[in-house]
């Protein structure tokens, strides 16, 4: 009876579910198209990529059906125990050993020849932290040492462990989300602009003791000073944009991804997207990550609790920056991150996380205006 | 939570959304400032990167005599080029090449020092020198295959041919004139590449098959009178000390010029180490003032219009006679009293000659020597051809038309000289002369074939009848001006001509410098050939009479040496070698043989016929051959004959006659 009534009374958001099936559908086409040489280069298989995305993608949508059923509230029951594990993880990863280094990063778990990138599942995990915690001090949220010095303090662990990976991209997105999240919850502003004085000056820091962060910063200002060296990634980047022109060379003619562009498949697949696609590709994209943000914010807007509506606006937008700052990035608006972009760039735990987040958001969905329902289902 | 403050909140989470689709509409318009705006430009840099090109440029065909004998062939050659993106160690590969090709070892490390993947070293190379880099087999090296232009005779109508340089370009002449005929349609092979340098073959553009249109020419030219033209013309040259000049003979019939040289001439093969002025063909491309070779036209004007016949006499004022603020005299000084038409022709009277002139009237004459083909080109088909001066009659004062008459104050180019001769020697007709006969494809069949073109009719072939005979008088004739040209059971038809040079520095005509002509044809009966000598400024015998027209004489007895023997001519064919290989081309008949040029080979005896006994002593001494003589003048005769190897000690026995 119960869930016949969720049935009828709260149809999750089809538009959202069907804007997600075309991002993975052009995802897995375009990681295809663009990984096929380089995987037989490196593996002598050029389905090697592919095979593996196919199976993330299956598992993926695994993942999402199933977390579609979860009723939402039951989030807040993992908050602690996500943000336990989430400093736990990534304090294992720094212990030598246990992390595998990629580029110079040591992002990911290697077990049984499955790789997990931790920061991606950390995302969520503070997103779901914050919006319990919040849901809960929602009536002290004036209160600085109450309720602001909690979160901020995990936050700080966070982004230490985080950036001695290194990854200041998922840094920055961890500080925006966070900033994000206590806005929406009516925290002070003058809180928020306290911890982004703080923050900016730090990042800059930051960036200065590293040189290779300080030379992307660079040559992201004049990537053509140097064409050959340190711009040489975001100018192939451009020529591929530029190559394409309005309506592109054509699905697998990309000539950028033949070792011009670096990580044609990963960081830079919609460079390949926009080459073989053409402007009209690269807008097919936008649109649709603009209609997937649009619904995840309505979905927020349209729910009556305020667990949900936090919930609904921290996932998107940690959907919505990581997208907007990869895509950014591969156009030279921001310095290259060495972010992927949600559901179109290879690589299982991104996926599978983002497919979670949706998951997550048509539950949220269906249930909105129903706290009987609601009540029932917990 | 209150209704107030979840008003609140969905503000704040529509002022989010409203953040988030801005950001969104921002890289849209990136994209579009990318990929629209600047699409072109960084699609260009796409293009640079991806693609690589080479232009094919299809074998250059060849260019033949009238008889099929090769004067323009291409011949394979290896060049050399580096590819700096996957040449290792640079100066162990500069080195290396450095030793085998003689290039400075400097020019190849700067060549490897270049970006992308093609930088020529060395174009053209010998084969040894190919087959030393070949065996180097060195990473980034490599060779490739280049047609390279060849001109197996040398010198040989090295003016009519011009030259094609790299690349199969033709630069001059009939390379030039006829490019694209015989260069074909260049093709350009497109193909991709990866960033590692890998190429990739892009599946676009009808790739092979090319129309392939290039043709082949076969000239008028016979390169058999070529030679004896060429050889009589540099002999004249170098024994009377002349700048140059310049000789062309004509079919009377056909316009078809079968033989054109000129002096300086140049080595195709080797054409940039000449200076341009050896390398022009002065016969088409420079004007001078003919002189007496004039006359002929002027009386055949008068005598077509029916205003003098050949019996009327004209008192020729005992060598002076004045013409507005002028006074006209005779060549030499020369004082004649009454002369017919044949006699001002054969003594070559100034003042004869403008008095037939004054009967004719400048509207007349002027209509007479534009229908000749005077100050207009002639046609011919070769690059550079000049118009010459023939100015309005309205312009004309009394004495500039007196002198026009003998050829002074009119300008002209041999070639319009030689195919004005044949209106007069063919009956009356002008033909547009012409050096290309036919073009033949690949295949070999004919695609093209020139027909002589009849420009229109000059005189009636009474008048040229007419005509031949007084000037049959000039050279048969008792002291004719002509005599020197005198050939035993052949009549000749011709006149000389020399004329003062004018001289841009002073502004007046030059008593030394001097353009010294004969122009004829023969049989006076059947006329078949026309030839015109032009000798530029020479110093010791400046006259016509004495400088060319034993330059005529000599050439025609030759050509006629040639033509009633048939064709046990000896082939003339100079042998060229590319680098180091000697290369014999293929001869397109089996008769043809190629046997070395006496001229240039130092261990054949020269031939040292026409030559006065100190040129034989000096070059009997460059090539250490004894000689011994007898009698005095020429060399007439000699043993042993022209290109038999030197051996030892023998001597070679010279005959020298006055007549020659």
């Amino acid at each position: 009876m119960g869930k016949e009534a969720s049935v009828t009374r709260g149809r999750p958001d089809i538009t959202l579910l069907v804007v997600t099936v075309i991002l993975v559908v052009i995802g897995t086409v375009m990681i295809y198209s663009s990984s096929s040489i380089i995987a037989m280069e490196k593996y002598g298989d050029g389905y090697h990529y592919i095979k593996k995305q196919i199976v993330f993608v299956l598992l993926g949508f695994g993942v999402m059906t199933g977390v579609s059923r979860i009723p939402y509230r039951h989030w807040g029951k993992v908050a602690y125990p996500a943000a336990l594990v989430s400093v736990a993880l990534l304090t294992l990863l720094i212990i030598p050993g246990f992390g595998t280094t990629v580029g110079g990063a040591t992002r990911w778990f290697r077990i049984a020849g499955i790789s997990f990138q931790v920061s991606e599942m950390v995302k969520v995990a503070l997103v779901i932290f914050l919006a319990h915690y919040l849901t809960k001090k929602v009536s002290r949220i004036k209160e600085f040492s109450r309720v602001f010095l909690v979160p901020l303090a995990l936050l700080l662990i966070i982004l230490g462990l985080i950036l001695r990976q290194p990854d200041f991209g998922t840094a920055v997105i961890m500080v925006m989300v966070f900033m994000l999240m206590f806005y929406l919850a009516g925290s002070r502003v003058t809180y928020l602009v306290g911890l982004a004085a703080t923050a900016i000056p730090a990042g800059a820091i930051l960036i200065m003791q590293e040189s290779y962060r300080m030379r992307r910063l660079l040559s992201f200002l004049n990537p053509w000073e140097d064409p050959g060296g340190t711009g040489f990634q975001i100018i192939q980047s451009f020529i591929s944009f530029g190559s394409g022109g309005a309506f592109g060379v054509g699905i697998g003619n990309s000539m950028q991804k033949l070792f011009y562009l670096p990580e044609p498949h990963t960081d830079f697949i919609l460079s390949v997207i926009a080459e073989e696609g053409g402007f009209v590709g690269v807008v097919v994209v936008v649109v649709l990550f603009s209609i997937l943000v649009l619904r995840g914010f309505v979905i927020s807007f349209r729910c009556d609790d305020l667990f949900g509506m936090l919930l609904a606006s921290g996932l998107t937008a940690v959907i919505a920056l990581g997208a907007f700052i990869n895509m950014a990035a591969v156009m030279g608006l921001v310095p290259t991150k060495g972010l992927v972009l949600p559901f179109l760039s290879y690589g299982g735990t991104s996926l599978i996380m983002c497919m979670m987040v949706i998951g997550i958001l048509l539950n949220i969905s269906s249930r909105r205006g129903q706290e009987e329902t609601t009540a029932e289902a917990a | 939570m209150s209704a107030k403050s979840r008003k609140w909140l969905r503000f704040r989470v529509a002022s989010i959304l409203v953040f988030s689709l801005v950001l969104y509409v921002a890289l849209v318009s990136r994209a579009f400032q990318l990929q629209i705006v600047s699409g072109e430009t960084l699609g260009k840099l796409a293009d640079r990167q991806h693609r690589k090109s080479l232009t094919l440029y299809p074998e250059r065909r060849l260019i033949f005599d009238r008889n099929g004998q090769q004067l323009a062939a291409t011949v394979m050659t290896d060049s050399v080029y580096v590819d700096p993106s996957t040449a290792e160690d640079r100066r162990r590969v500069a080195s290396k090449l450095s030793s085998i090709l003689g290039v400075k070892k400097e020019k190849i490390v700067k060549a490897l020092a270049n970006e992308g993947s093609f930088r020529w070293v060395a174009r053209q190379i010998s084969p040894a020198r190919a087959e030393g880099i070949r065996a180097l087999n060195l990473e980034g090296v490599h060779l490739v295959r280049e047609p390279k232009r060849f001109y197996p005779h040398r010198e040989l109508a090295c003016h009519l041919l011009g030259f094609a340089g790299l690349d199969s370009i033709g630069l001059e002449g009939l390379e030039l004139k006829y490019d694209e005929c015989l260069k074909g349609i260049p093709k350009k092979v497109v193909w991709g590449r990866d960033a590692r340098g890998h190429n990739i073959y892009l599946d676009e553009g009808p790739g092979g098959a090319v129309d392939d249109r290039s043709c082949s020419i076969f000239l008028t030219i016979d390169s058999k009178i070529q030679y004896i033209v060429e050889s009589q013309l540099r002999r004249a040259v170098e024994g009377l000390g002349a700048k140059g000049g310049s000789v062309i003979v004509m079919d009377p019939r056909t316009g078809g010029v079968l033989a054109m040289a000129n002096e300086p001439r140049f080595n195709p093969n080797d054409f940039s180490s000449y200076p341009a002025d050896a390398r022009r063909n002065r016969a088409v491309t420079d004007c001078f003032d003919p002189g007496s070779v004039f006359k002929p036209f002027i009386v055949a004007a008068a005598l077509e219009e029916g205003l003098v016949s050949e019996t009327d006499v004209f008192d020729c004022e005992n060598g002076s006679y004045v013409v507005g603020d002028r006074v006209i005299h005779e060549a030499q000084s020369e004082k004649f009293k009454e002369l017919t038409i044949p006699e001002i022709l054969k003594y070559s009277s100034n003042i004869g000659t403008v008095k037939i002139a004054e009967r004719l009237g400048k509207n007349l004459a002027h209509r007479y020597m534009t229908k000749f083909g005077f100050g207009s080109k002639t046609g011919v088909d070769l690059p550079g051809e000049s118009t010459g001066i023939l100015r309005n009659p309205r312009d004309w004062r009394e004495v500039d038309f007196a002198t026009m008459a003998f050829g002074q104050g009119i300008s002209v180019t041999a070639m319009q000289l030689a195919s004005g001769m044949c209106a007069i020697a063919n009956g009356g007709v002008l033909m547009k002369p012409h050096v290309v006969r036919r073009l033949v494809n690949k295949e070999g069949a004919t695609v093209k074939e020139f027909e002589p073109v009849p420009l229109g009719t000059v005189i009636s072939p009474e008048t040229s009848r007419k005509i031949t005979s007084i000037l049959t008088g000039v050279v048969e004739g008792e002291g004719g001006t002509g005599k020197n040209a005198h050939i035993v059971n052949l009549s000749i038809a011709g006149k000389t001509g020399t004329s003062q040079k004018f001289d841009f520095t002073s502004g007046k005509y030059s008593a030394k410098k001097v353009a010294a002509s004969f122009m004829g044809f023969f049989p006076a009966q059947d006329p078949q050939m026309v030839i015109l000598v032009v000798l530029d400024e020479p110093e010791t015998s400046r006259w016509g009479g004495a400088a060319a027209a034993p330059v005529f004489k000599r050439v025609t007895e030759q050509i006629l040496r040639c033509s009633n023997s048939g064709m046990d001519v000896q082939d003339f064919a100079a042998v060229e070698t590319v680098g180091e290989a000697r290369i014999i081309p293929a001869s397109t008949s089996i008769t043809d043989m190629v046997y070395p040029d006496p001229e240039e080979d130092e261990t054949v005896i020269p031939d040292f016929q026409g030559m006065s006994l100190r040129e034989v002593l000096r070059m009997a001494q460059s090539r250490r051959i004894e000689i011994k003589t007898a009698g005095t003048g020429w060399a007439v005769h000699q043993n042993p004959a022209p290109g038999v190897p030197i051996e030892g000690n023998q001597p070679c026995y010279v005959l020298f006659d006055r007549e020659g």
